[in-house]
């Protein structure tokens, strides 16, 4: 009898995998920020990424006829200067936006990490990668991006290169800085002391530690990119026209903004949502991401 | 007769240069261990015990220079190549860290931080290190270590982290460990 008592006072923990992800879960949604930001984001990438389903037109016919006309059930949003789909070329011109900021983010997030980690623990490429990134960020971005895209052919990867440069300086002093502090830790020590190799400690042992300052960074140079994207296109050093992004939509739509507000009104929402529901997201995830802070702003609730 | 010396430390002094000279807290340290023997290094606070230590891994933060002899399997320690060093470290000279709070990695599990040396220098794979790891936890008493294999420092007790951090020392048997921390003994 006591045996069987024994055994059922025994409790086997669950498989680690299923709680690991609940905890995952419940964390995330106690932030509603990344909730509504996650959701906002999920919402217009799977518009842009079914954009061949969902566009009514093909976004790049041109169509004098039908030109600016109103909202209507055959354009759903209007149409522009040129006849063209509104609604169609807004969907398709995400992609572009979308693709700009994601693969910003994702390459500016790649060279500060490496230039980063490496600066971080070697002195003597520390001081010449620091004179270059002080060099650069003294240069306004969006000069150089404008300079950038005017010396080379225009094309979307034109842009993206030219909007990661810039960018490139601060995510590279966000991780050095953050390889700077861990570097001291009594556990890189330990580390070193169980016969890690110098690259595997940088990897595995201090990169984990400089992950979460480099997601939040990233999150805001994808919004930030999206923006810079729309700034170059208006000012014509940006996406070809030929292409529909949602920049080239807003420059071509100041032109008729007095008697067809819905060419520019349209992509600027979107534009204005996409961004917000990154930043939003970033939020989140910065306050999930660093209890210290999170603890912090959220006493008072 | 009596069983030869593992460990020779000979004439060891650690220095750091000033303005004004060299000046060095440690001077003329001379000890010397055999196998299954065990040396206590006491002293006041500052005399520099904890600087002794840390130069038999060669882990002294870079102002400071060790020179004299310390003769391990053979080698003189300080004058061993940094990859040659690493697969002393580890391996064959293990060391427990005063702080274990601070001495593991908060992004890491405590698993993984014990079964990366097996995979490294006793070329287990992932499952037999992992495996090695729970026996590891185990024979430091650490209850439920199915568990607590998986979690990560800050969800330990300080004295499991303690344990975790002697576990993390002792798992790929070391020759000689070089324990920095007065309070093992109490935990």
């Amino acid at each position: 009898m006591d045996q069987v008592l024994g055994s059922t006072i025994t409790t086997t923990p669950p498989p680690m995998a299923r709680g690991r992800w609940r905890t995952v879960l419940r964390a995330v949604f106690r932030h509603p920020r990344i909730v509504v930001g996650g959701a906002l984001f999920a919402v217009i990438t799977l518009l842009t990424l079914l954009a061949p389903w969902l566009a009514t037109h093909d976004p790049m016919q041109i169509n004098p006829v039908e030109r600016l006309q109103a909202p209507s059930a055959a354009h759903l949003l209007g149409t522009d200067g040129l006849g063209r789909d509104v609604f169609s070329r807004v969907l398709y011109g995400g992609r572009v936006s979308l693709f700009v900021g994601l693969s910003s983010a994702l390459a500016a997030s790649l060279a500060g990490l490496v230039l980063g980690l490496v600066s971080g623990y070697v002195r003597a490429i520390d001081n010449i990668v620091m004179l270059v990134m002080t060099g650069l960020m003294a240069i306004p971005g969006i000069l150089l991006a404008i300079a950038f895209t005017t010396l080379s052919s225009a094309s979307v990867a034109t842009v993206v290169i030219a909007i990661t440069i810039p960018e490139v300086p601060r995510t590279a002093r966000l991780v050095r800085s953050t390889v700077l502090s861990i570097r001291e830790q009594p556990y890189v020590d330990a580390a070193i002391v169980t016969g890690t190799s110098f690259p595997r400690l940088l990897l595995r042992h201090i990169f984990p530690n400089a992950a979460a300052p480099l997601i939040v960074q990233a999150t805001f140079i994808c919004a930030s990119a999206i923006i810079v994207e729309a700034y170059l296109s208006f000012l014509g050093a940006g996406t070809p026209p030929e292409i529909p992004s949602w920049g080239n939509m807003i420059a071509e739509a100041r032109n008729f903004l007095r008697f067809a507000v819905w060419i520019l009104l349209y992509p600027s929402l979107l534009l204005g949502v996409a961004v917000l529901s990154i930043n939003l997201l970033g939020d989140g995830l910065r306050d999930w991401l660093d209890p210290r802070l999170s603890g912090r702003l959220t006493e008072g609730r | 007769m009596a069983a030869p010396f593992i460990l020779e430390v000979r004439d060891l002094r650690i220095a750091f240069d000033t303005p004004g000279g060299s000046v060095a807290p440690v001077e003329e340290v001379s000890f010397a261990l055999r196998a299954g023997e065990t040396l206590a290094i006491v002293g006041e606070s500052g005399c520099g015990k904890t600087l002794s230590a840390l130069s038999l891994l060669r882990l002294l933060p870079k102002t400071l220079h060790a020179t004299g002899e310390i003769r391990f399997g053979g080698n003189n320690l300080l004058a061993l190549s940094e990859a040659d060093m690493s697969r002393v470290r580890g391996n064959e000279i293990a060391m427990v860290f005063q702080e274990p709070m601070t001495a593991l990695n908060p992004v890491l599990t405590i698993g993984r931080q014990i079964a990366e040396p097996l995979m490294l220098h006793n070329g287990l794979d992932r499952a037999a290190a992992w495996d090695r790891a729970v026996d590891m936890l185990r024979l430091v008493e650490i209850p439920e270590p199915g568990r607590r294999v998986n979690e990560y420092p800050h969800q330990l007790s300080g004295g499991m982290r303690q344990r975790a951090m002697i576990a993390m020392a002792l798992a790929c048997s070391p020759k000689f460990s070089s324990p920095t921390n007065r309070r093992l003994l109490s935990t």
